[in-house]
């Protein structure tokens, strides 16, 4: 009976803790693949299917040069040089927005994010400047 | 070299011809919510492309299923996979055209509601959609708005059975974009 009831409390704590999971931070996950920004747009100009496969909702060190920094009401966003039809677009989590203050158009940088596919870009989401490559 | 000097001219060609009256953006907000008894769902996705060509009315809208941004990592997961399936559908697409162009005067500033009908593709199923829309000008700048509601039958994609009359069975969708001339 009493093993019962605490499977049954362990059981109800971890669907509430399921529940109420928050996304966790990108900077504290390791990436599953490092490579410049051209390679990576490169991969899904070749082959959108594979590159999907290969890279969607994976955590993606991308080195590049920055075309473009924007600051919205809610979103940071930097645009990093990749191949002449399109760069990458990285969307950055609130909480990393500030790193972006000192970051200029032309400077090259290193910035890790999820990678949710192609439109006109790559896009990354919930991106946060790699601190390992500095 | 040759075929990265002919890829440039085609750009700037390109470029030129489309410098007339498309105007475009790659960070079109789209948003849905739904509600119900069991909870209020919300996403949001800042990455989405439109181009819109201020002669014709013809608009798309192009967006990554992944880039769905919910409070909750467990919904975002359930929406991605039991869902939209986003592995095999990864785009939503909307393809259409203002009908009434001629009402919006992009020399002077002011909101302007106009109609827009065309095709929605979400989850490998394609449906026409009406809805209203506003186009605003402000110094220069052209702005669009828009929400529709869509019935999640309508594309296939199916509530699991245990949630099936706890969870809205339509989600509002809200578009606002604001667009940049191609340059």
């Amino acid at each position: 009976m009493l093993a019962l009831i605490v499977v049954l409390i362990a059981a109800v704590l971890y669907g509430w803790r399921e529940y109420h999971r928050q996304h966790p931070d990108t900077a504290t996950m390791e990436a599953a693949y490092s490579m410049p920004a051209p390679v990576l747009v490169k991969a899904f100009q070749d082959d959108e299917n594979k590159a999907n496969q290969q890279y969607n909702d994976k955590v993606i060190n991308v080195s590049g040069t920055v075309v473009k920094v924007e600051h919205n009401d809610s979103t940071q966003t930097v645009q990093l040089d990749g191949q002449a039809m399109g760069g990458v677009i990285c969307q950055f989590e609130t909480a990393h927005g500030s790193e972006l203050k000192a970051l200029q158009p032309g400077q090259p940088v290193s910035i890790r994010g999820v990678c949710t596919g192609m439109l006109m870009d790559v896009v990354l989401v919930r991106c946060a400047l790699d601190k390992t490559h500095h | 070299m040759k075929k990265g000097m002919l890829l440039a001219i085609g750009l700037i060609t390109g470029v030129i011809a489309f410098s007339q009256d498309r105007i475009f953006t790659r960070k079109a907000e789209i948003s849905f919510y739904s509600k119900a008894p069991l909870e209020d769902i919300e996403a949001h996705n800042k990455a989405a492309v439109s181009v819109l060509d201020k002669g014709t009315g013809q608009v798309e809208f192009s967006v990554l299923m992944k880039g769905f941004e919910f409070a909750k990592a467990l919904m975002q997961e359930h929406f991605n996979e039991n869902y939209v399936e986003s592995d095999k559908y990864p785009k939503a697409t909307f393809k259409g055209k203002i009908t009434d162009m001629s009402k919006v005067k992009f020399g002077t500033e002011g909101s302007y509601t106009v109609p827009v009908s065309g095709q929605l593709t979400l989850h490998n199923v394609t449906k026409d959609v009406n809805a209203g829309a506003t186009i605003t000008i402000k110094s220069g700048a052209v702005s669009g708005h828009t929400e529709l509601t869509i019935t999640l039958e309508d594309y296939n994609i199916k509530i699991p059975a245990v949630v099936k009359d706890k969870i809205s069975k339509t989600v509002k969708v809200v578009v606002n974009s604001n667009y940049e001339n191609m340059k």
